[in-house]
């Protein structure tokens, strides 16, 4: 009876370690602070998010959207540059190159404040330059091979001396958002852990409370430089799952989500903002597969596709796409239709590829609704000029490593998609030889580091076109052209247009917004 | 059986050790790591290249292996590949609110599974047993995401009886009543989720039971119906469902992911199925760990049970 009793107790005390690992959390829940923060609250502006970022901040190295939407509320940086190269500035009052091209000098605003009261100095600036650069692994603000040098003049000036004139500087300049020197002196980087509660930053809101899995919510800074935010409270919700977002806003449990192409019925009643995020879709051939070594063959290729068909495909219907022809977005300014567009000529095609291999691989994200979509679309248009594709739809990361890997022959064709920088320069990236589409031409990387260097804007225009009619002469990239994004809010919300739609953060300015 | 208890214990060590091997080289031998599912076109390959080695997806296997292998002795968890964030601090989070919602989940489901599979299984062949055979193998074929889904559209949105999504009103954390109005939905689906293959489960126990002899033994002295299945049948059917029970704990981790994705809820499901996506194996591997020693102890727990209810198991030493 007591061996009977003991085992009991054992059973007991297994089950309990169990959950042993349970206490110290809801102990931690109860103890917290809670906010009155009702999502109904009219002061409450609260936005669909479909990923967690983790419990650790870091604004200089955040690379995905929700983090950088993070970054972009608590902090601000010298200033951000528009599609059309105008600037909007936060910490800078203004931004002077010297006639060489090889010194820009930052003046600051006065009478910045830090969240925590400390005012702002070029002491800041310099200290985060010399972290972002550190961190950067030489790639935002290094000129062949050499970065950038920050140094302070006074409190209110800040210079930076280039190694080499770049055109793109400007764009480059304004990456890294500002972070306190007197919080991370010493420290090994810039990373904050969200548990603790406490980021100090300039930004137009001030970090308030993380809770995994559910939601990150951020209070209206005082202090913000652009002046007090028209919305209390900011929160970001995490909702992984795209109908549970969208039933969630039209019961009024969310204000804001991005909505996709084919769930946009039954938002009447709301607000639907679709905008450019300067996303090109793209169809690339694998220039090292064994199918792919004739241009002619290639070009053949194109041809056979009608991209307004793939594009209605993927995104539903044209209102949330348009057609392009070159590698950069519409709204650059450096877009051009001058190049080789390769319009759907069945006739054309079916010559061009005679001689060539009949079955063809095409590798693509498998959990990408759009991207599966365009796959099957290319397929059947390819089998009209009797060319059979194999589809394989990848996870991510495996479709990462084989898209990166230069000389992976396993495919012959590549869908993918992508958001640069708005200066031209920043695709090099792409379209160097050795990078990501995997091209080899000499002429392309030789108009990529004249174009970098020309500061004449008429002469650098005449670079630009020339380079994306290279681009497409070489037959290995075919755009589809640009998706929309598709931003859906509750009709209260006001002050869109102010706040200024851009890509990856979604809001320029969120103190803009109001209800 | 003390002695036993720490035998079970002491082999189980080797045996997670060889999981954890497997597991590790099964990540290691895959094309791609998790650097490659957090590139971006904007990286350049030189990037990408510096990220790899900063996170040491570039050194052998065994170097791999020995550094996370090491830490974990120290009691050190790691940080995700990924977002950088610490490992323990995030489980001590979505653990105890994957434990709130399927221990609830599951015990009603074995509960009413037992009720429903010996009214059926002693119905064998009645309307009664049909309509529950019927309604359990409409269960079984039914997603759990579509009727979530159904659930949600129904209660949540249409009749606006319950939130459609979350564990909390934010603010309200505090709050009992506002954890059970967030909770009803996901705990129903879920309940609904694991009640048809438990009933099924009990209801064809019970019909074997009920052909064995010593029922009809029972029934040749005269006993009841019900005495038979209350006294007798109901005590043998209940053995298999204490393995059951034991096999569920691992559940405890992993058993929610399709429900807390579709209703939002903070569980470790969804942030273990990113890791596995992602090949974050620091993660991966933990929550392998964890889930590993609960199928461990899971099934010693079914084993000591086993001996507590079953007179005539005992085990020899």
């Amino acid at each position: 009876m007591r061996g009977k009793r003991l085992c009991i107790f054992i059973c007991i005390i297994l089950v309990l370690s169990v959950f042993s690992g349970c206490q110290d959390s809801n102990n931690n829940a109860e103890n917290g602070n809670p906010k009155e923060v009702s999502s109904k609250n009219e002061k409450t502006f609260t936005y669909a998010v479909s990923d967690d970022p983790g419990n650790t901040l870091n604004v200089l190295t955040a690379d995905d959207r929700v983090s950088l939407m993070m970054a972009k509320l608590v902090a601000t940086p010298l200033y951000s540059m528009n599609a059309d190269g105008s600037l909007n500035y936060y910490i800078a009052e203004n931004l002077e190159p010297s006639e060489d091209g090889l010194t820009y000098t930052c003046k600051l605003k006065s009478g910045i404040t830090w969240s925590d009261g400390e005012p702002v100095t070029a002491d800041d600036v310099v200290f985060t330059y010399e972290e972002f650069i550190k961190e950067d692994n030489g790639q935002v603000l290094t000129i062949n091979g050499q970065p950038i040098k920050v140094k302070k003049i006074d409190d209110e000036n800040v210079e930076f001396k280039l190694p080499a004139v770049s055109a793109s500087i400007k764009e480059n300049l304004c990456t890294p958002f500002i972070v306190p020197k007197h919080v991370f002196e010493g420290k090994e980087d810039v990373t904050v852990s969200l548990n603790d509660k406490k980021i100090v930053g300039t930004g137009p809101y001030i970090f308030d409370e993380y809770k995994a899995g559910e939601y990150i919510s951020f209070t209206k800074n005082p202090s913000y430089m652009n002046g007090e935010a028209n919305i209390d409270k900011i929160i970001l919700r995490i909702i992984k799952d795209d109908d549970t977002a969208k039933l969630a806003l039209k019961n009024g449990e969310i204000d804001a989500w991005i909505g996709l192409p084919s769930k946009m019925n039954g938002l009447e009643k709301f607000t639907v903002t679709p905008y450019s995020e300067g996303r090109i879709a793209y169809l690339r051939l694998n220039r090292v597969s064994d199918n792919m070594k004739d241009s002619e063959y290639r070009k053949g290729i194109f041809y056979a596709l009608d991209r307004e068909e793939i594009l209605k495909a993927a995104y539903s219907s044209m209102e949330y796409a348009s057609a392009g022809y070159s590698f950069l977005p519409k709204n650059n300014s450096y877009y051009t239709e001058n190049v080789e567009k390769y319009e759907q000529n069945i006739e054309k095609s079916k010559k061009l590829t005679a001689e060539g291999s009949r079955k063809l691989s095409l590798c693509y994200i498998g959990t990408d609704p759009a991207q599966k979509a365009e796959a099957l679309v290319i397929q059947a248009q390819l089998k009209i000029v009797g060319l059979d594709v194999e589809l394989n739809g990848l996870d991510q990361a495996a479709y990462m490593a084989a898209a990166y890997d230069n000389d992976n022959k396993n495919y012959d064709m590549y869908l993918g998609g992508y958001i640069m920088t708005f200066d031209p320069d920043g695709f090099r990236p792409l379209y160097g030889t050795g990078q990501m589409m995997n091209f080899a031409s000499e002429k392309v990387d030789n108009l990529f580091e004249q174009g970098k260097t020309e500061l004449d804007p008429k002469k650098r225009a005449k670079i630009y076109d020339e380079l994306q009619m290279e681009v497409s002469k070489e037959a290995l990239f075919y755009p589809f052209g640009e998706n929309l994004r598709i931003l859906v809010t509750n009709s209260e919300i006001k002050g869109i247009k102010e706040a200024g739609l851009v890509p990856i953060y979604t809001f320029e300015d969120m103190s803009k917004l109001s209800r | 059986m003390l002695k036993y208890i720490f035998k079970r214990l002491l082999v189980a060590i080797p045996l997670i050790f060889v999981i954890t091997i497997i597991c590790f080289l099964l990540i290691y031998i895959a094309p791609y790591d998790a650097v490659d599912a957090m590139v971006s076109p904007k990286m350049s390959k030189q990037e990408i290249e510096a990220k790899k080695e900063q996170a040491g997806l570039n050194d052998p296997f065994y170097v791999q292996y020995g550094k996370w292998f090491k830490n974990l002795c120290h009691g050190e968890w790691g940080y995700s590949l990924t977002s950088g964030t610490n490992i323990r601090q995030d489980l001590k989070i979505y653990i105890p609110n994957t434990i709130k919602l399927v221990l609830p989940s599951y015990f009603t489901a074995f509960f009413l599974s037992i009720i429903l599979g010996l009214i059926a299984g002693s119905n064998y062949n009645k309307q009664i047993d049909r309509i529950i055979d019927a309604i359990s193998s409409v269960g079984i074929a039914m997603p759990t995401f579509w009727f979530a889904l159904m659930a949600m559209y129904v209660f949540g949105y249409h009749l606006k009886i319950f939130p459609l999504m979350g564990m909390h009103t934010i603010g309200k954390e505090k709050s009992l009543i506002d954890f059970i109005y967030h909770f009803t939905m996901p705990y129903v689906v879920l309940t609904i989720g694991f009640l048809p293959e438990l009933v099924r489960y009990v209801r064809s126990s019970t019909i074997s039971e009920f052909k064995e002899d010593y029922v009809l033994i029972q029934k040749s002295f005269g006993s009841s119906k019900t005495k038979i299945l209350l006294n007798h049948v109901s005590k043998n059917v209940m053995l298999p469902m204490v393995t059951k029970l034991g096999m569920a704990l691992p559940m405890l981790v992993t058993g929610a992911i399709i429900t807390e994705t579709i209703f939002a809820w903070p569980g470790v499901g969804t942030y273990y199925m990113k890791a596995i996506r992602t090949l974050d194996y620091p993660i991966v591997m933990i929550i392998l760990v964890l889930s590993g020693t609960l199928v461990i102890l899971g099934n010693l727990l079914a084993d000591i049970l086993y001996c507590l209810i079953d007179p005539r198991i005992r085990i020899t030493e």
